[in-house]
């Protein structure tokens, strides 16, 4: 499992992000996010984190809250406090005692036919990112979603 | 001052304590034996081999005794049986139950009322057949049959089974099994080892195994998938907030224990 000493990014609990972050470094998020997450590495959704957008990740371990799509080239690891509201779409996956998840699962380690990916991940799935490339918290989408975010609050 | 209580008979307890009074000094400090000792005429002083001590006597374990639970075929009532599992009487509606096991190898059309175990070989049908068992081992079609299992149904190699006509508890799906559901099944726990096809609602927790793969669309309670295991389908697991804690679901170490204790 990642954890936040191995995460070369930190995103904390007091933290609220409005708009798309990309990296090829660990993330561990606490805090909240309204966009999608692409990550060429492993990442962390810790127990008090809220995801609100689709995560293109090459493996998850999820403990908070997320709702939108995941799409992980290896593995999605769902833990006993994980609130998935969406599609996943994986090579493995855990799901452990207690997790709440609603949504369709395409999870086939058997290697079976692979079907399209599922709606709402295309945006997301378009983003590639070099190895070099590091962290970037972009805010593309603020003036959509992050605009409509904060005008509800 | 004379003692007022006379022994003469020793038992247990007066001996223990007696034992006990001769390796105590008079000023309440037990004996100690010497840890030095002289080394014995004839016998060289280098270092001797070690005895081998028997060991200490311990209390041997009681087993415990299996537990049954039974429920009446013919009222319904729940009640648990210790031991080796015989015919018993209802404690609510006096009806002796049988606790036969009845092996299916050919086409069946008839009743089985038991508290025993009932096996369906492959090739046999279950062709508008009532069966009431506790336990049930599945490895042809029964989507004919009428169904109630009070215990555990293991689905083998070549099950079907109709979910709208089957009354089910526990269900397993045994690793080397493909099993297809043909109407939505419903039932408490269910354990897929291998694979399992359709729609499912469990009451309780769903587990897939390693190995096993389940498609199709779920509704279950609780939901725990190991690593290496496949999920298909349209899923919604939404545990209930009052049982938490109350019900857990088994890892692969308490099935086997589970499976080693039958």
């Amino acid at each position: 499992m990642e954890s936040a000493d191995k995460a070369k990014t930190v995103i904390a609990e007091d933290v609220e992000i409005m708009g798309s972050i990309k990296s090829a470094t660990p993330i561990h998020i606490d805090g909240k996010l309204n966009g999608d997450m692409t990550c060429t590495n492993g990442v962390v959704v810790g127990q008090t984190a809220t995801i609100k957008g689709n995560l293109a990740v090459d493996s998850v371990v999820v403990m908070g809250q997320v709702v939108g799509n995941i799409t992980a080239k290896d593995k999605i690891d769902l833990k006993s406090t994980a609130r998935l509201t969406g599609d996943i779409r994986s090579r493995r996956l855990a799901v452990e005692d207690g997790v709440t998840f609603v949504g369709k699962s395409e999870v086939n380690p058997s290697g079976a036919a692979q079907r399209p990916p599922v709606s709402g991940e295309a945006r997301s799935a378009g983003h590639e990112i070099g190895p070099e490339q590091d962290t970037v918290l972009s805010s593309d989408d603020d003036k959509t979603k992050g605009g409509r975010f904060f005008g509800k609050k | 001052m004379a003692r007022s209580r006379k022994v003469n008979v020793i038992d247990g307890l007066t001996s223990v304590q007696a034992v006990r009074r001769t390796g105590r000094k008079a000023d309440d400090t037990k004996f100690r034996q010497s840890q030095a000792k002289l080394p014995a005429a004839g016998k060289p002083a280098g270092p001797q081999p070690a005895k081998t001590t028997p060991p200490a006597g311990r209390i041997s374990q009681t087993a415990i005794p299996q537990r049954n639970d039974i429920v009446c075929y013919q009222c319904g009532y729940r009640f648990v049986v210790a031991g080796a599992l015989k015919d018993s009487l209802c404690p609510k509606c006096r009806v002796t139950l049988e606790a036969r096991q009845v092996t299916i190898e050919t086409e069946w059309t008839g009743t089985v009322r038991t508290i025993g175990t009932v096996e369906v070989k492959p090739g046999a049908t279950l062709k508008q057949a009532s069966i009431v068992t506790r336990n049930m081992i599945l490895n042809a079609d029964a989507t004919g049959a009428h169904m109630t299992v009070t215990g555990l149904l293991e689905l083998g190699p070549g099950a079907r089974i109709d979910g709208s006509s089957a009354a089910l508890q526990d269900v397993k799906v045994r690793p080397e099994a493909d099993v297809t559901i043909t109407e939505e099944l419903a039932c408490r726990d269910l354990d897929v080892h291998g694979k399992m096809k359709g729609p499912v609602r469990v009451s309780g927790c769903m587990t897939v195994r390693e190995n096993g793969c389940y498609s199709g669309t779920l509704r279950a309670g609780r939901l725990v998938v190991e690593p290496g295991a496949g999920l298909l389908g349209d899923i919604t697991a939404v545990p209930d907030p009052g049982s938490t804690g109350q019900h857990h679901c088994s890892t692969g170490a308490e099935s086997g224990k589970k499976a080693g204790s039958r």
